[in-house]
C-alpha cells in the first residue's frame, strides 16, 4: 500500500517523532508506516485521517487497484 | 500539555522514557527472582516447598501485572511484532522438541534436554520481534 504520509509530515515540517506524537504512536511505527513496511490499522488510518484533515483515501493509495 | 510546536515529540519522548523505565523494572524484578533462587539453593538443588510456592506465584504475578502494563504502553506495531515473536517462539517450542526426538532417535544428536529448548525458543521469539519491530 503507497501512502503520502511523508510528503504530508514534510509539509508540515515535522518529524517522525512529532507524528508519532501525535498519533500516540512510536517514531519507529511512523517509519515503517510512510517506508510501506507496515500498514496501519483501520483506527490508526482514521486518526491520521482526522489529523491531517483528509480523507483515508487521500493519503493511503491501494496498489492492486486499477487506476 | 499544550498542543504547541513539539508537542508531539514531547509526548513520543515521554512515551519512550516510560517504555525503556518498564523494561528496566522488568529486567531488575527478574534479576531479584533470579537471584531469590539462587540463594535459597544451588540452581538445580531443592529448595523448601514455601520458598518454591512463593517464588513460583512472584514469578507468575510479575508476567501476568508486568504484561498487562506493558500492552497498555505499547503501539500497534510493537503489539504485531510481539505476536510474529510469540508465533516463532511458539513454534520454535513446539517443533523443535519432536525434531529433536527423532534426530535423537536417529542416532544424530544428544537426549533432547528442556533448558536448552526453553532458551532456544526465547531467543527465536526475541528474533522475531526484532525483525518485524526494526525491519
Amino acid at each position: 500500500m503507497r501512502n503520502r504520509l511523508k510528503v504530508l509530515r514534510a509539509e508540515r515540517d515535522w518529524s517522525q517523532a512529532e507524528l508519532g506524537g501525535r498519533l500516540g504512536v512510536s517514531r519507529q511505527a511512523v517509519n515503517a508506516i510512510e517506508t510501506g513496511k507496515y500498514d496501519p490499522s483501520l483506527p490508526l488510518a482514521f486518526k491520521l485521517a482526522r489529523l491531517f484533515e483528509m480523507l483515508i483515501e487521500d493519503i493511503f493509495q491501494d496498489e492492486g487497484a486499477a487506476q | 500539555m499544550t498542543d504547541g510546536e513539539n508537542f508531539g515529540t514531547a509526548k513520543e519522548r515521554l512515551r519512550r522514557r516510560r517504555y525503556w523505565t518498564l523494561m528496566g523494572l522488568a529486567l531488575a524484578a527478574a534479576l531479584v527472582i533470579g537471584l531469590a533462587g539462587r540463594v535459597l539453593g544451588t540452581p538445580y538443588g531443592p529448595i523448601a516447598p514455601a520458598a518454591a510456592i512463593g517464588l513460583a506465584a512472584a514469578l507468575l504475578l510479575l508476567t501476568v501485572v508486568g504484561n498487562w502494563v506493558y500492552f497498555r504502553s505499547i503501539d500497534e506495531l510493537e503489539v504485531a511484532a510481539n505476536l510474529i515473536g510469540g508465533f516463532w517462539g511458539f513454534y520454535a517450542f513446539i517443533l523443535g522438541w519432536p525434531l529433536w526426538h527423532i534426530l535423537w532417535r536417529g542416532g544424530l544428536v544428544p537426549k533432547p534436554e528442556m533448558l536448552p529448548l526453553y532458551a532456544g525458543a526465547g531467543a527465536v521469539a526475541v528474533a522475531g520481534f526484532l525483525w518485524k519491530r526494526f525491519q
